[in-house]
């Protein structure tokens, strides 16, 4: 996983960003997303499902893209244990304009999270 | 970005939550668990340097052997078969041998390599000492790369060498490390926990470094010198066999060691195998052969090699499977 390191500082110091998106395929700016006061990127991208940790997406806005149906549900399953406020997951179907873009696709609302 | 005051407290969070993110759903690994079904056909296992035993014992990753055996059993033999077998299937070897020099090993080990006893008559001349010579650097460069040992004899702090392990898997790549032997490691016949310790450490080096450790140990004194053993006669701690992934047991039919001195050809036994390697344990065992085979052998003096059959060809390690046509 690339990028969630300073997500993590972020959040350990009592501030959190309004969304995070999360990318299952090789990531232009997971690594100095912090650095340019972009939109927190986590890249994904080659790890092992059961290795993910998504706990640092615990009531967010979380985007998610795979190329993988696999992957993609996964991602999902594991943002909804982590307690993300909401979150979009879709397959990317490489190589389409994104009006061709027809792969599954969910969106999850929850319910409010206090600690 | 637009950056709020967090409303959860995170480190409260994630301390409360860290046993919970260890459960996870069986979905998570179905990925995995396709990629591990199509790696298993797509890579070639590594093996016993015996070709019949190849879809019978596999040396896979991340876990640790043993290799038990009464002394003089030969289990340093068959140890260092397997390690000149596993370089000539391209994986590289450390060797941390407590009860021999390094030298000690590289001759026994060369002596195998060349297939050939280098003391021999014949080599005892000007031209014989030049073509050993030869040979001898042979193997000097086909190990290169591929063979490293351990300098240190007698006890050792397990520290040292759970260290030793932790270096030869992330510095130097290695794939396979052998530990000879778990009596040297660690003090005291009956500190059973100590062994325990020590066995588990290299099974969680094995696991997080992705290494093979191959642990010799020895069993106990046997109720008669020519018992066959099985794995409840391990010295020391009786988890040890079950913390560990595969178990052998090395046997040496000194009986018919025995009768042969005494009687030659005309013993009953002449034709039985020289030494045997039971099987007792191989955990991850998923072909549809037999997972704990019983291996019979046979000692080639000259080469000091065990063959599957008597007056078979000696193995010739640079190639797989061990002939010299490959």
């Amino acid at each position: 996983m690339k990028g969630h390191q300073p997500l993590i500082h972020m959040r350990m110091y009592g501030k959190a960003p309004q969304a995070v998106t999360i990318e299952d395929h090789r990531s232009l700016n997971s690594h100095d997303w912090h650095l340019f006061g972009e939109t927190p990127t986590i890249s994904v991208y080659g790890d092992e499902l059961y290795d993910i940790d998504l706990r640092f997406c615990v009531d967010l806005i979380v985007s998610i893209s795979s190329f993988s149906e696999t992957r993609a549900k996964t991602l999902f399953l594991l943002a909804k244990s982590a307690k993300a406020r909401v979150i979009t997951s879709c397959v990317l179907i490489p190589d389409a304009p994104h009006w061709m873009q027809t792969g599954w696709s969910d969106i999850h609302i929850q319910a409010h999270t206090s600690t | 970005m637009i950056i709020n005051k967090d409303t959860v407290d995170f480190a409260l969070y994630m301390k409360e939550t860290d046993a919970q993110a260890k459960v996870k759903s069986a979905f998570i690994y179905s990925e995995a668990l396709k990629n591990k079904l199509r790696l298993k056909k797509s890579v070639n296992p590594i093996v016993l340097p015996w070709y019949g035993q190849k879809d019978n014992f596999e040396f896979r990753k991340g876990e640790v052997t043993i290799w038990a055996g009464q002394n003089s059993s030969g289990k340093s033999l068959v140890t260092s078969q397997i390690a000149l077998s596993l370089m000539g299937q391209g994986e590289k070897v450390a060797i941390a041998s407590f009860e021999m020099k390094p030298v000690t090993t590289l001759q026994r080990m060369a002596r195998m390599w060349i297939g050939m006893n280098p003391m021999a008559p014949e080599f005892q001349t000007d031209e014989g000492f030049k073509s050993i010579d030869d040979l001898f650097d042979q193997f000097s460069y086909w190990t290169d790369d591929k063979l490293w040992l351990y300098d240190q004899m007698g006890a050792v702090d397990q520290d040292v060498i759970i260290g030793m392990c932790r270096y030869c898997a992330k510095e130097l790549s290695i794939g396979h490390i052998f530990i000879d032997n778990l009596a040297t490691c660690v003090m005291g016949e009956d500190d059973m926990s100590g062994q325990k310790n020590f066995v588990s450490e290299l099974i969680n080096i094995a696991r997080d470094y992705n290494v093979h450790i191959h642990l010799v140990h020895h069993l106990r004194k046997p109720s008669n010198e020519y018992a066959i053993p099985n794995k409840y006669d391990t010295k020391g701690s009786g988890a040890i066999v079950d913390l560990v992934d595969n178990v052998w047991m090395v046997w040496r039919n000194k009986e018919k060691e025995d009768e042969v001195k005494d009687i030659g050809p005309a013993s009953a036994k002449f034709h039985d195998a020289d030494q045997m390697l039971f099987c007792r344990k191989q955990r991850n065992y998923e072909g549809s052969a037999n997972g704990e085979p019983t291996i019979k052998l046979w000692f080639h003096l000259d080469a000091q090699q065990y063959l599957e059959r008597a007056g078979d060809d000696t193995m010739f390690f640079p190639n797989w499977p061990h002939t010299r046509s490959g």
